[in-house]
């Protein structure tokens, strides 16, 4: 793994797309690129030289983000389902290269030609961002970054394209480039380390460009300034590990065998997201009630609460998606429970029992950060009794919605969890409208329902003394529906097996 | 002989359907053992739990005695895999696409080149060594999915329905190579519906139905536990046929006579001496016998005896 350039796989896409003729092409149409963009700058009104030669490295850089990320998130979203669909991923998958030899060579090796291309390009815009006065450390951090980002957004192509079955649904990983765009959404709140997802603020912050908001305060870690660079680079390398977790696990399952994570992964994965929370809440937006409140800078620890519970029940669901049991799994775990032979929290069990140590912990570390504030916030502005019920709340309705995924995996359908979660946002979308609907009939009403069948309402329920009664009411009511949803999984997992009918032929 | 691969209690669950089920085979050293039953069977489903492509329900694989599931890795390098339709990769020379997976298979770096060599040369594309493989016949690139298979010297070579949209040069080719193979002491489960593939190769078969093995093991073995009786094939000249009618009622272990022009097929449940005897007989009554012999049964009528009439 460590000597990654005598990678099978990795020489295999060597050979097969950089021919020496492809590669002249290559390199070929890169020059031409290179020399219009170069022909574009010159054309452009510049005081000096060094201002046309800073320009010059400016576009040279922005492209060879734009091309490398989006090549190698194409091709990486393609690269396992391709070979699925070509019939040939079964023989790698009997070699004895291991999953992480596998991942290595298809993240290396399956954009080889645009790491080429931007390989061409590379000394071209050193010595243009050298010439222009760019500092070494920038333009080298700038490398660095380029290199960083684009194997995190491979890995999400990758990761993609072990989930899908057809190569051109592979191009959904072009949609993780997305997260650049909406990461920057946080890059003026209480939470700006993740706005580091992005690479601009990181680009921007490295070659110290004022002029734009973006990546000009750095975020905080622990309260503690970090330079915007250090954190896209740590935040890169750690969720890639995740993904990297991910695709070794599974990279030589069948896409029905497929569990992202294990139990005690996912747990560690929210613990983990949760730290990230709390190390990137910039504290000196904390404002009490009594203070200067402003809504655009300023939070209540209530709203931090709220957040944390919000942050929590999307990534509740999200680990229970990932720790859905393959249907074939799970009657074997069915058939042992009832032998006596395996236990209810056991790996290919039913996922929701292990939503409840993750919630544990996320609300233990938001108790945590209380107390370690309890110096500038009294305790009390936390809420934290009735965000206790609010965690408990989200994980009764979280715990639903994975259970109702989980017998979606168990009928016939095809695509189960993604037709399962639209599914679900139906759910949602109706009753938000009955909700709405209840409104124009009675104002007082419409809460009471909304709260009745979504968790979301009681979010604006936090400034109440004390929790309402249909609150428990709603918790009370979707227990219910969990123990049916239960039944029907435990009805689907009795089901009689059928022997194979031969055809003769 | 040792096993060199062990299925035992191997049970496959898809959904609601069982595709297979308490699959116990055990193949020796040397062996060719044919797998063979209808569409639906579940032999694609065996071989790939054999080749540790697909996890079992129940049930487990060794193969040398490597666990498959418990440590693939470990396990793949005795183990060579064809299926029936398959695609290579066509942007690569034939002897790059085998040194990518002499590689793949952690061979020694200095054994590859020339055992690359070695396997072209069993499979006869000496001529198409640097040519791309996107220019080789269908035929062609299924041999270049043997070598593939054999690149590493695995101890058994699992082929399921290798001669699957093959015409029939193709197929020939393949089974004179299958043929040089076993006599280079490879083990090989191979799987076919086609069973006239399948005639005349095999060491050992196991007949498939439904997710079971109805029956495994020598062709022979299994014919003789299967009949009561021979089927003899008798051909004489001259006049003979009412002598030989009368000569051969006579017998009582003889049953199911059908005599056409001057040849007779007859079933016969004694021994071989008492077959020897009525050899004699007819001799002795003056009959010119031309021929006189078993006739020994093909993996077809085994197949269709077993299958359909007989057991199930």
């Amino acid at each position: 793994m460590l000597r990654f350039w005598r990678n099978p796989l990795l020489i295999l896409h060597v050979r097969s797309e950089l021919r020496p003729a492809r590669a002249a092409m290559a390199a070929a149409v890169t020059l031409v690129v290179c020399i219009l963009i170069t022909m574009g700058c010159w054309s452009a009104d510049h005081n000096d030289v060094r201002e046309f030669f800073r320009d010059l490295y400016a576009w040279l850089l922005g492209s060879q983000f734009a091309v490398l990320g989006v090549w190698s998130a194409m091709a990486c979203g393609q690269a396992v389902a391709r070979e699925r669909e070509l019939k040939t991923f079964d023989f790698l998958k009997t070699t004895r290269l291991t999953p992480a030899e596998l991942l290595v060579g298809k993240l290396l090796g399956a954009p080889i030609i645009a790491y080429f291309a931007v390989a061409c390009t590379l000394p071209v815009s050193i010595v243009a961002g050298l010439v222009g006065g760019i500092r070494p450390a920038a333009v080298l951090g700038s490398v660095v970054l380029l290199v960083a980002f684009n194997l995190f957004y491979s890995l999400i192509g990758l990761w993609g394209s072990m989930l899908v079955e057809k190569a051109s649904a592979g191009a959904v990983g072009l949609l993780g480039l997305l997260a650049n765009l909406v990461a920057l959404l946080f890059a003026d709140g209480p939470f700006r380390g993740f706005a580091a997802l992005s690479v601009v603020p990181a680009l921007f912050s490295l070659h110290r460009l004022r002029d734009f908001d973006v990546g000009r305060v750095p975020p905080t870690v622990f309260g503690a300034e970090v330079p915007c660079v250090i954190v896209s680079l740590v935040l890169y390398v750690l969720l890639s590990a995740w993904f990297v977790l991910m695709i070794v696990r599974n990279l030589k399952r069948d896409l029905p065998q497929i569990q992202l994570l294990s139990r005690w992964q996912c747990v560690g994965l929210v613990a983990f997201l949760n730290l990230l929370f709390y190390a990137f809440l910039d504290t000196r937006r904390i404002t009490l009630p009594s203070g200067q409140w402003s809504f655009s800078h300023h939070f209540y620890p209530s709203d931090v609460a709220v957040l944390a519970v919000l942050w929590n029940g999307l990534f509740l669901f999200l680990i229970g998606v990932a720790a859905l049991s393959p249907p074939e799994k799970l009657k074997i775990w069915w058939r042992k429970g009832k032998a006596g032979e395996a236990s209810y929290l056991a790996a290919h069990g039913l996922p929701w029992p292990w939503l409840v140590p993750a919630a544990a912990i996320a609300y233990a570390l938001l108790v945590a950060e209380a107390c370690g504030l309890r110096s500038v916030v009294p305790l009390g502005e936390w809420r934290l009794g009735f965000v206790g019920l609010l965690f408990l709340a989200f994980l009764i309705f979280t715990a639903r919605d994975v259970l109702f995924l989980q017998w979606c995996l168990l009928t016939r359908m095809k695509h189960p969890v993604m037709k399962g979660i639209l599914f679900l946002m139906l759910y949602y979308a109706a009753a938000v409208i009955i909700g709405v609907v209840t409104g124009v009939f009675s104002t007082e009403s419409a809460p009471k329902v909304m709260t009745l069948l979504t968790a979301f309402a009681l979010l604006g329920e936090i400034q109440r003394p004390s929790a309402p009664t249909i609150m428990l009411v709603a918790m009370a009511l979707q227990l219910g529906v969990c123990v049916l949803i239960l039944v029907a999984i435990q009805k689907r997992l009795a089901r009689p097996v059928h022997i194979a009918a031969a055809s003769a032929g | 002989m040792p096993s060199v691969i062990e299925m035992s209690k191997l049970r496959k669950e898809f959904d609601d359907l069982v595709a297979v089920q308490g699959l116990d085979v055990s193949i020796p050293e040397g062996e060719i053992y044919g797998l063979i039953g209808p569409n639906g069977a579940g032999k694609t489903t065996t071989i790939r739990m054999a080749c540790g492509l697909l996890e079992p329900t129940g049930g487990r694989v060794t193969v040398c005695g490597v666990d498959v599931h418990e440590k693939p890795e470990g396990a793949q390098q005795f183990i060579g895999y064809l299926s029936d339709f398959f695609s290579v990769y066509e942007d690569l020379k034939v002897w790059e696409y085998l040194d990518f997976f002499a590689h793949a298979y952690k061979m020694p770096e200095p054994e590859i080149p020339a055992r690359i060599d070695e396997v072209i040369h069993e499979v006869g594309l000496e001529v198409k060594r640097d040519a791309m493989i996107k220019g080789l016949s269908r035929g062609m690139k299924q041999r270049l999915g043997i070598a593939r298979a054999i690149i590493h010297r695995p101890k058994i070579l699992l082929l399921d329905e290798p001669a699957s949209g093959l015409d029939p040069k193709a197929r020939l080719d393949l089974r004179n190579l299958l043929r040089s193979l076993r006599d280079q002491g490879t083990t090989v489960l191979i799987s076919s519906h086609i069973l006239t593939e399948l005639e005349g190769f095999c060491t050992s078969i196991g007949l498939m139905e439904k997710g079971r093995m109805i029956r495994s093991g020598t062709i022979e073995d299994i014919s003789a536990a299967e009949s009561q009786y021979r089927v003899v094939r008798l051909g004489w000249v001259g006049q003979a046929d009412a002598t030989v009618r009368a000569k051969l009622a006579e017998n009582p272990q003889l049953f199911g006579l059908m005599v056409q022009g001057s040849q007779a097929v007859f079933k016969f449940a004694g021994s071989e001496e008492e077959l020897a005897a009525v050899l004699a007989s007819l001799v002795a009554a003056g009959v010119r016998v031309v021929s006189f012999g078993e006739v020994k049964q093909t993996v077809e009528d085994l197949y269709l005896k077993l299958s359909h009439h007989e057991v199930m």
